[in-house]
Order: structure tokens, then sequence, then C-alpha cells
């Protein structure tokens, strides 16, 4: 798909999610509202670390936050996660690829930054398996945890806990896979450069350093 | 412990120490256990045992096929760790330990969870030891936690679907026959993650034990050379 097609979607699927918060809010289904509205925000994250880091995720990631939060947002609002049986199958799968990308990201970027660290392509593609499935296993115990001390009951029972499990796993699978291929054709420090995180933390230390010479203004005024 | 003269025999243990020979002997020993616990589990049929034991020799067993060197097994206390587990379940079926009553039965429903934090840790140990990776503690030590989660989440899973298959009336939406109820895996799981994040915190410790001279006995990569400049 090309990029700019991706961008459309993107586009179109967040107006879609503004445009279900606010129709829910003028119904008076309050329920759903907030959970919208906070997933719109988070796919404005994107756009917000390209404006203040300079971070440039790539469009497919971009998408792909997006759809995962819609599918969560419209199968709220529209009452799928109860009627239809695998719309929960679907959101969890989905959500446990995003994280499971997000973990391609991230150890990619560790590669990249830190001087002691050198990690071989077939290590990269394991370790996005195994943090997708951990990051699925710890969520369950958050869900399980907050059930158990708060009283609410995101848990329904043990066979959708472990179904739940088993598509974090296949979606994990799913984006090691992918991981493989992605990482034959394009080096993990070019993919660390386009990301542009470089360019971020040459941002951040700046912000840093600015906030330590006011500190020491300040100081030296009282 | 240092280097004791070479021992004079030939094929595989041409140019091998006496202590490389002892360290490979006191692992292979280990293994031997390893396997024996495993063939027990497999007679029990206990799903979770069978499916952890399988992954524990796997893992002890790889170094040593892949490079066809009897000498490149893990070191002899990672065995020992792997294998440790394994022992436990076992004793459950003796009744002289059986006897020391609740204590002997608290300590051994831990040993789930703990085996598969040592898999975490043996494998983060083979990969440091036999790969080119290079890596620090803190990663290190992330990494052992991570992978002994995901084998939870995997062998619990797996356990599960081997469930509905074997006892398709008996498994229920509350219930299923090898690995209990929602609380118990969830228990099961917590346990796994407080034993994964100790290994995680003594990983990289026996990492700084693990010297490159104690490494070449078990076979010296080229990542080895470069471990004591990552410290």
């Amino acid at each position: 798909m090309k990029e700019q097609t991706m961008l459309w979607i993107t586009w179109v699927l967040q107006l879609s999610m503004l445009v279900l918060a606010l129709a829910l809010l003028i119904m008076g289904e309050y329920t759903w509202v907030p959970a919208s509205l906070v997933s719109f925000f988070i796919t404005l994250l994107p756009a917000i670390l390209k404006r203040s880091a300079r971070v440039v995720l790539p469009v497919w990631l971009v998408l792909w936050i997006v759809v995962a939060l819609f599918l969560h947002s419209i199968g709220g609002a529209f009452g799928f996660y109860d009627s239809l049986h695998f719309w929960d199958h679907i959101t969890h799968a989905i959500s446990a690829s995003l994280i499971a990308a997000l973990g391609f990201v991230l150890v990619l970027t560790i590669d990249f930054f830190f001087e002691s660290i050198r990690l071989p392509r077939q290590f990269v593609v394991f370790f996005v398996l195994m943090f997708g499935m951990a990051v699925g296993v710890f969520w369950e115990v958050m869900e399980f945890t907050q059930d158990q001390l708060v009283g609410t009951n995101l848990q329904y029972d043990l066979d959708d806990t472990m179904w739940d499990l088993f598509f974090d796993g296949m979606a994990s699978l799913v984006v090691a896979i992918f991981s493989f291929f992605y990482l034959k054709n394009k080096s993990g420090e070019e993919f660390v450069r386009e990301l542009g995180m470089a360019r971020a933390k040459k941002r951040i230390n700046k912000a840093l350093e600015k906030g330590r010479v006011d500190e020491g203004r300040s100081a030296s005024r009282l | 412990m240092h280097i004791v003269g070479r021992i004079q025999w030939r094929g595989i243990f041409r140019g091998r120490t006496s202590r490389q020979l002892a360290e490979a002997i006191v692992s292979w020993a280990f293994g031997v256990v390893l396997l024996g616990s495993f063939i027990i589990a497999l007679i029990y049929l206990n799903a979770i045992w069978v499916f952890l034991g399988a992954v524990a020799l796997f893992i002890y067993l790889l170094p040593p096929l892949r490079f066809r060197d009897p000498f490149r097994v893990p070191p002899w206390e990672l065995a020992l760790l792997i294998s440790l587990p394994e022992m436990l379940y076992v004793s459950r079926g003796s009744r002289t330990l059986a006897d020391l009553g609740d204590v002997w039965r608290d300590i051994t429903s831990l040993t789930n969870s703990f085996g598969l934090a040592t898999l975490g840790f043996l494998i983060m140990a083979e990969i440091e030891m036999y790969t080119s990776l290079r890596t620090n503690r803190a990663f290190s030590g992330l990494f052992v936690l991570l992978f002994t989660m995901s084998v939870a989440g995997f062998s619990m899973v797996a356990v599960f679907i081997s469930d509905l298959v074997n006892y398709p009336d008996l498994v229920t939406r509350t219930f299923s026959p090898s690995i209990g109820t929602d609380y118990d895996v969830m228990m099961f799981f917590l346990y796994t993650a407080v034993g994964g994040a100790l290994m995680g915190v003594i990983y990289p410790l026996y990492s700084k034990y693990l010297t490159s001279k104690r490494i070449l006995l078990f076979g010296r990569t080229k990542s080895g050379e470069h471990r004591e400049e990552c410290r």
C-alpha cells in the first residue's frame, strides 16, 4: 500500500473516532465517551512526537496504532465486545501485534544507542516474539490484580484469558516473522536513523541543558 | 581452582584439560538428572512438567548439538539450577519428604514458577556464551524477566489447548484439568513474575562472575572476546 493511501486511511479513522465520541455524547451514551476521546488523543501522539521531538514514526506503524484504537472504540460503542464473540480476540490480536511492533522499535533503538549492546538480527526477531507475549501476560496479571483489589470484572473466565493469550502469542509470532524479513532488506541502523531518534536525543539533551541553566540562574538569584 | 595439566587422550578428549573434563562430567550428570525427571513427568503425563522438561532439555542440549562437541555444555551450576525444579517436582512422589508436611508442599508448588525463571537464566547465559551478541547488565536482566514471562504464557496456552484436545468434556469455561481455574493460572503468573524478577537481578551478578577464563573452558566464541570490554 502506498504511503499516501495509508495516511488518508489514518486521517479518516481518526476523524471517525472523533465523530463517534461526539455522537455518543449527543445520544447520551456516556459509557464509552471517555474511552473514545482518550483513544483519539492517543492517535495524535505520533504527530505530537514528530512536532516536539522530531521523531518520525513510520506511516504503517501510525496506521497500525490508529486501527487498534479505532476497533477498540467502535467495539465498545456498538457493543461488539458483548454481541460478537470474536471481537475481543480480534482487538487483542491487533493490540498484541502493535505491542510487538513497538518492541521491535524499542530493541532496535537500544541496539543503536548503547555502545555496550550489539544484537544480531535473529536475536531481535526472538526478542520481538518474547516481548509481545510477555506484555500480554503482564496485561492479564494487571487485569487480575485490579479485579482482586478494586472488584472490577475485567477478566471473564479462564477460557477467555487463555484465548486472549493465544491470540497475543500468535500476533507476536506474525510480527516476529515480519521483522525477520524486514531486517533482511533493511538494517536496524537504517531503520532507527529514519525514525529520527538521534535528532530527538539531541533535542531532549538540549532541553535538559536549558532546564539546568534556568535552574542555575534561579538559584543564583536566590 | 586453576587449570591442571592436559590429559593425553585421543578423539574428543584430545587437548582437553582435566578441569574441562571435570566441569563437563558434572554438567552432564545434572543433564542426566534432567532427562530422568523429564521421563518421570512423561510417565505421569504431567503436561506442565513435560513442557518445562522438554524446553529445559532443548536449551541444555543446544550448544553440544550445535557445535557437535560434548564439552560445550552449559556450566555445571546452570545445569544444577535448571534440574533443581525438576528434581523437586519428582521429590513430591517421595513419601519420606512428603512426611515433612506443608513446608515441603509449599516449596514444591513454587518450583513451577522458579523452573521457568531458571530457563530464562540459562538461555541468556548460552546466548552470551555462544553467539555474537553483546549486551549490558540491565538489558540482560530485563531479557531474563521477559523470557520467563513469555514462556510462562506460551506454556499455559499449550497446556490449555492440550487439555481441550484430550478432555473435551471436562474443560469448562472456568476450569481446565491440568492448569485449574483462572485464579490458579494468575497466581502462577504472579509467582513466575517474582521468580523472573529475582533471576533478572541475579543474572547480571552471575554474568560478572562468569569470567572470560571460565568461558574458555566451555568453548569461547567471538562475543566472549568482547565480554571484558563491555564491562
